[in-house]
């Protein structure tokens, strides 16, 4: 059963380059939704802690 | 009755509603409660569509005759060329609406799309360069969309240069805008040359895949569109939200909103 | 002595947190060297072979205004704002302080430039061989055009004439780093050894490592006296 998965990841030989492109997919997804949620927390608390 | 000096910033403005229904949420803090409501549903189609269509398009659709396996990439490929495309229009059209109506949330948006719509350039190019290797032989090849979307790429960075280089924020919007307006204006203009330059020394030309795509490879191109199309919206109106609050930090509406949430 | 090294992690670190408050600023030079690398191919042609012939010069060349670019701001901010006179008067020799803030101006303005450089070798089609000797050049080359043109760029501070007059004054000076940097690629390329050329390389980056801070030194006394 794994071989059937190691083949497919494969991707006939050229297993590198397809899952580069999804890791850069993933990478760009991850990166900008961590970013993004840091950057509101911090506007968030830059509010919470400015003194009225 | 007695006088208010001050009016909450988020009441209903004195007068008839206004007949266009998109123009209520040209104020900021219903602008935040749009994107508070919408968010979720856009995170939740981003991620089962892309998910579908990755399954889809990783897995399920057939090996192509010609390609083999390595064709899959398109599956990235291709949504981010769209979505850094219509991302620098959009920037353009939200710049120009800007400049017209003087509104400070057209602007807060089109500064939004500007990281979104790079990544997705870049990663259009990172994609392009994987998937030539292995078909033509080189990790680059000068045709014409290719050079054109590096070009699109270096009209991002330089709006992004541009509005981190001006200080006063007011003053970097209205710059970014002309920016991307003279640089939309400019980008069928560009992309002619560009085609007219290879087709003049006969460059090489990537042969765009035939309509001939078999059906579960088009259902798996469609759900990675619109999977990644949704992702792109909802990060575009969680920076256009946060960018907002960022703005607006003195202002009664964010308080009142910090405090409601302690 | 002690105190006059002390002052080398605290300026280097001065300058590292500025560059870190305008983070846009850094992206300019990569920007520029891959657009000028872009502009080649479109004047040239799409021709893989002639692209790849051209290329350790496009290369080297698109770096050397890419630093040429980035050279007033050596000096220029700290001049807008008093700190020079400030470094002017510190008991630490100027020269090493000079030789400081190059070191610094490297790193965010030349180091960047290295690493994008194998992307642009790739774009225009240098095998695997030359891509390395092209970074390794670069590795070498650039903090010597740094160096180079500390002398320019303290010359030039508050005077007319500007950017141009930079360019006329230090493009000059980058010739030997040029000829001998294009020519390691180009060797390789051409399957000769591109080590004596990088050789030469190191022997300009020695010199100037030495001789410019010196030269900046007294450059700057001159300007601001």
């Amino acid at each position: 059963m794994s071989g059937g998965w190691l083949t497919w990841a494969a991707m006939g030989g050229h297993g590198g380059y397809v899952w580069a492109s999804v890791g850069a997919l993933a990478v760009l997804v991850g990166g900008e939704v961590v970013a993004l949620r840091r950057r509101h927390r911090r506007a968030l608390h830059d509010i919470a802690r400015r003194p009225s | 009755m007695a006088a208010r000096t001050v009016t909450p910033l988020d009441a209903a403005p004195p007068g008839p509603p206004p007949r266009l229904g998109w123009t209520r949420f040209s104020s900021p803090p219903r602008f935040h409660a749009l994107c508070t409501r919408l968010l979720p549903v856009l995170w939740t189609l981003a991620a089962l569509l892309s998910l579908a269509g990755l399954v889809l398009g990783l897995g399920v659709a057939p090996t192509d005759a010609q390609q083999g396996e390595v064709y899959r990439i398109l599956f990235v490929h291709v949504p981010a060329a769209w979505i850094g495309m219509v991302c620098y229009l959009a920037m353009a059209f939200w710049g120009g609406i800007g400049l017209a109506f003087n509104t400070r949330l057209a602007f807060l948006v089109m500064r939004a799309l500007a990281p979104t719509g790079a990544a997705f350039t870049a990663l259009c190019l990172w994609s392009g360069a994987l998937w030539g290797q292995p078909t033509w032989g080189t990790w680059w090849v000068w045709d014409a969309r290719l050079t054109s979307m590096l070009l699109l790429l270096f009209l991002y960075a330089g709006f992004l240069a541009l509005v981190s280089a001006i200080d006063d924020p007011r003053r970097a919007d209205r710059a970014g805008a002309v920016l991307a307006l003279g640089g939309a204006v400019n980008v069928p203009v560009i992309y002619g040359s560009v085609l007219w330059w290879n087709t003049l020394h006969q460059g090489a030309s990537i042969t765009p895949r035939g309509a001939s795509m078999a059906a579960p490879m088009l259902w798996a191109l469609l759900a990675c569109s619109l999977g990644l199309w949704a992702y792109a919206a909802a990060a575009v109106l969680s920076r256009a939200r946060t960018l907002a609050l960022e703005r607006e930090r003195g202002a009664e509406w964010v308080r009142r909103l910090a405090e409601a949430k302690r | 002595m002690a105190a006059a090294l002390s002052a080398v992690p605290a300026l280097l670190r001065r300058e590292l947190l500025l560059a870190a408050r305008r983070r846009g600023e850094l992206l300019t030079p990569p920007c520029f060297f891959a657009l000028v690398a872009a502009l080649f191919p479109l004047g040239l042609g799409p021709e893989p072979a002639l692209l790849r012939a051209a290329a350790p010069g496009v290369l080297w060349v698109a770096a050397l205004l890419a630093t040429l670019l980035a050279l007033p701001r050596l000096f220029a901010p700290d001049q807008a704002d008093g700190t020079l006179e400030q470094l002017l008067l510190a008991p630490s020799p100027l020269a090493l302080l000079v030789a400081v803030k190059v070191a610094a101006h490297w790193l965010l303005c030349g180091l960047p430039l290295v690493l994008l450089a194998p992307l642009l070798a790739l774009q225009y089609g240098l095998p695997a061989g030359a891509v390395a000797v092209a970074a390794a050049a670069l590795l070498l080359g650039t903090p010597a055009l740094s160096l180079l043109g500390t002398l320019g760029a303290a010359l030039t501070l508050g005077a007319r004439g500007g950017h141009a007059l930079l360019a006329v004054l230090v493009l000059p000076l980058f010739v030997p780093v040029l000829v001998f940097g294009a020519g390691a690629v180009d060797a390789q390329l051409q399957g000769l050894d591109p080590a004596p050329h990088l050789k030469l390389l190191g022997a300009v980056l020695a010199a100037a490592g030495v001789l410019a801070p010196w030269g900046g030194a007294a450059a700057l006394r001159l300007t601001l006296d």
